[in-house]
C-alpha cells in the first residue's frame, strides 16, 4: 500500500526514479513522467532504451559515483527539457545510495526554477545596464575632454594679439578695454586648464605617484616655484604674497605626491586666493613639517566662503562667491589629487574676513 | 550511414548569446529579448558534411558569473567547444580565453573555436583586431559573428564540425 502512494506521488509530481541493478542497467521505478514519453517517442518509438542526452552523461557521472561509495548524494545541474509542444521542463537530478540500492531520482523544478531564473534574469540584466551606462558616461566624459580641449587652441591667439594691442599706442579708454578683454581670455584660459586638469586626475586616478624620499617632491622647491611664477600675476593686482615659512627654510621636505600636479594644486589655490582679494591685501602661504605630515595654509583676507556652500565646497561645480568665481573645479582638482595621495584638504574662515586653506600633505619617509 | 553522434559545448560570459547563436543556426530564429539560461539547454542538429551524415548535440550551458560557476563535468564527452564573447565587452573575450584555459584539460585536444558575437553592433564594438591578431597568431580559429544578421553562424558550426569528424577518422 505504502509502496502504491509513493509510486502515485511521484507520477503526480511528475518525477523519474530509476535504479542501478547489479547487471549494470537502468530500471524505471516510477511512472514515465510527460517529459521523458514524448522524448522517447521521438527518439524511435516506445522503449526506445536511449535517455535524453543531458540525463545519459549524468547517469554515467552517477555510475561512477556510486563504484567510489560516497555517502553524500551527487547532484545534477538544473536543466531543461523541451516537449515537442514547446513546454519547457526543468529538471533536476539526484544519485544516492538508500539502504544497498543505487537510486536516481529526478525532479521537476517547476516554480522554485521560475524563482530562480526570475533573480538571476534581473542581477544579470542590471549588471549590463550598469556596464553599459558606465561606458557611456566614459564615452561623453572623452567627448567632453576633446571639446574643451579644442576651445583651448584660439585663446592662444586671442591672448597674444591682445597682448600686442595693450602695448601698443592707444588713448585711455581703448587701453582699458583691451584691458578687460585681456583678463578675460585669461581667466578663460585659467578655467579651461581646471577642467583638463580634472579630466587629468579623474581618468588617471591610478596614475603613479612617489613615495620613495628619493624620487618624492620638494615642498619647498614647489612652493618657491609656484611662488615665483605667480609673484607677477600678484603684482600687477597689487596683492601681497608672502611666506616667511620659504624663508626660512634650510632643507628639501619631500612629500608623497608628484612635482607637476602639487605645484598644479598649489596655483589653483593661490589663484583661488587672488581672486578673492582686492588690490592692497595680503595672500600668505605657510608650511610647517611634523615628523610624518606637513602642513602647509594658504590665507587670504576676501570675503570668506559663505556659510552654505561649506559643506560642498570641494565638490565639482560649486562656486565660491557670487559673480567672481570661475569654474568651481579648482578646489575639487585640489581634494582630488591629495586624497589619492593620502593627503587631504580642509577649509576655515579668518577673522574678522578672509579664508584659510589647509593641506595635509605625508612626508616621504625612507624605509 | 547512422550518423556521427558528438558533444558540441557553448561556453562563455552569461548574455554574450550563446541561446542566440544556437537558436539562430538550429531555428533560423533571433529576439531581442534576453532570456537567461538556467543550468543546460540542449538542442540538435543534423548535417550532412562531404556526404557524412552528423548529429551535433548542442550544450548551451548557462553564461558564468559571480552567482554560478561552471564545472569541468558539463564538458564530459565533448567532442568540441565554442568560446563565446560578446564584441561590445571586450572583458568578456578575456573571460572567454580565461574558461579555455580552464577547461583545456577537460576538453583534450577536440577542436574549439573562439566567437566574438554582436559583430553586428558595430558601434559599440570594443575588441581591436590587434587582439584578435594576437589570438590568431597564437593558434585560435577566431570568427566575428552575428546571431541578429547571421554572419558566420553557419560557417562556425561547419568548420567546427569538419575539425570535428577530421579528428574522428583519424
Ligand atoms: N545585436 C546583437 N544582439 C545579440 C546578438 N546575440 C545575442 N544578442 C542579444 O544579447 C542578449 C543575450 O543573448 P543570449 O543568447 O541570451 O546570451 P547567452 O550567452 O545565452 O546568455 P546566458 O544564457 O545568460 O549566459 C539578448 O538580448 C540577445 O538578443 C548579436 O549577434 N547581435
Ligand atoms: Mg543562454
Amino acid at each position: 500500500m505504502a509502496k502504491d502512494v509513493a509510486h502515485e506521488l511521484l507520477g503526480e509530481l511528475e518525477w523519474l526514479v530509476l535504479e542501478l541493478g547489479p547487471n549494470g542497467v537502468w530500471t524505471r521505478r516510477s511512472h514515465a513522467p510527460k517529459w521523458l514519453v514524448e522524448h522517447r517517442g521521438e527518439a524511435g518509438g516506445p522503449g526506445g532504451d536511449e535517455w535524453p542526452p543531458f540525463l545519459a552523461t549524468f547517469l554515467d557521472e552517477a555510475r561512477e559515483h556510486f563504484t567510489r561509495g560516497v555517502a553524500a548524494p551527487l547532484r545534477s545541474l538544473m536543466w531543461c527539457e523541451v516537449t515537442p509542444d514547446g513546454r519547457e521542463w526543468p529538471l533536476q537530478a539526484s544519485a544516492l545510495d538508500v539502504g544497498g540500492r543505487r537510486l536516481v531520482f529526478v525532479e521537476w523544478l517547476d516554480e522554485r526554477y521560475a524563482e530562480l531564473r526570475a533573480i538571476l534574469q534581473r542581477a544579470r540584466q542590471t549588471t549590463l545596464e550598469f556596464d553599459s551606462l558606465h561606458r557611456e558616461v566614459l564615452k561623453k566624459e572623452v567627448l567632453l575632454h576633446c571639446i574643451v580641449h579644442d576651445l583651448k587652441s584660439p585663446l592662444a591667439g586671442i591672448v597674444g594679439s591682445l597682448s600686442l594691442l595693450a602695448d601698443g599706442e592707444q588713448d585711455a579708454a581703448r587701453r582699458e578695454l583691451v584691458a578687460i578683454a585681456l583678463e578675460s581670455a585669461r581667466r578663460q584660459e585659467v578655467m579651461i586648464r581646471q577642467v583638463l586638469d580634472v579630466f587629468a586626475s579623474e581618468l588617471s586616478t591610478s596614475q603613479s605617484f612617489a613615495r620613495d624620499p628619493r624620487e618624492a617632491p620638494d615642498l619647498v622647491e614647489s612652493v618657491r616655484s609656484v611662488l615665483q611664477a605667480y609673484g607677477p600675476v600678484f603684482q600687477r593686482r597689487s596683492v601681497g604674497l608672502t611666506s616667511r615659512s620659504l624663508a626660512a627654510s634650510r632643507a628639501p621636505i619631500r612629500v608623497v605626491g608628484r612635482a607637476d600636479r602639487l605645484e598644479r594644486v598649489l596655483a589653483n589655490l593661490l589663484e583661488n586666493a587672488l581672486r578673492h582679494s582686492d588690490a592692497g591685501d595680503e595672500v600668505e602661504l605657510e608650511f610647517v613639517a611634523a615628523a610624518q605630515s606637513v602642513e602647509l595654509t594658504i590665507s587670504d583676507r576676501g570675503p570668506g566662503v559663505p556659510e552654505t556652500i561649506r559643506a560642498t565646497l570641494f565638490q565639482k561645480f560649486v562656486q565660491s562667491g557670487p559673480s567672481r568665481g570661475v569654474a568651481g573645479l579648482g578646489l575639487f582638482y585640489c581634494k582630488n589629487t591629495l586624497e589619492q595621495w593620502g593627503g587631504a584638504i580642509g577649509y576655515e574662515p579668518r577673522e574678522p574676513k578672509g579664508s584659510t586653506f589647509r593641506v595635509a600633505l605625508n612626508r616621504a619617509l625612507a624605509g | 550511414m547512422t550518423p556521427t553522434r558528438v558533444k558540441v559545448c557553448m561556453l562563455g560570459s552569461f548574455a554574450v548569446g550563446k541561446t542566440s547563436l544556437v537558436q539562430r543556426y538550429v531555428k533560423s530564429l533571433f529576439s531581442e529579448r534576453y532570456q537567461t539560461t538556467i543550468g543546460v539547454q540542449i538542442d540538435k542538429k543534423e548535417l550532412v558534411i562531404d556526404g557524412r551524415p552528423l548529429t551535433i548535440m548542442l550544450w548551451d550551458l548557462y553564461g558564468e558569473d559571480e552567482f554560478q560557476k561552471l564545472s569541468a563535468s558539463f564538458l564530459r564527452g565533448a567532442h568540441g567547444a565554442f568560446f563565446v564573447a560578446d564584441g561590445t565587452r571586450a572583458q568578456s573575450v578575456d573571460h572567454a580565453l580565461e574558461l579555455a584555459e580552464r577547461f583545456a584539460p577537460d576538453l583534450g585536444d577536440g577542436p574549439r573555436i573562439l566567437l566574438v558575437n554582436k559583430h553586428d553592433l558595430a558601434a559599440q564594438w570594443e575588441v581591436r583586431d590587434e587582439t584578435l591578431a594576437r589570438l590568431r597568431a597564437k593558434g585560435w580559429l577566431v570568427l566575428c559573428t552575428s546571431a541578429k544578421d547571421g554572419e558566420n553562424v553557419e560557417r562556425a558550426f561547419e568548420l567546427l564540425a569538419r575539425a570535428m569528424l577530421e579528428r574522428e577518422s583519424d
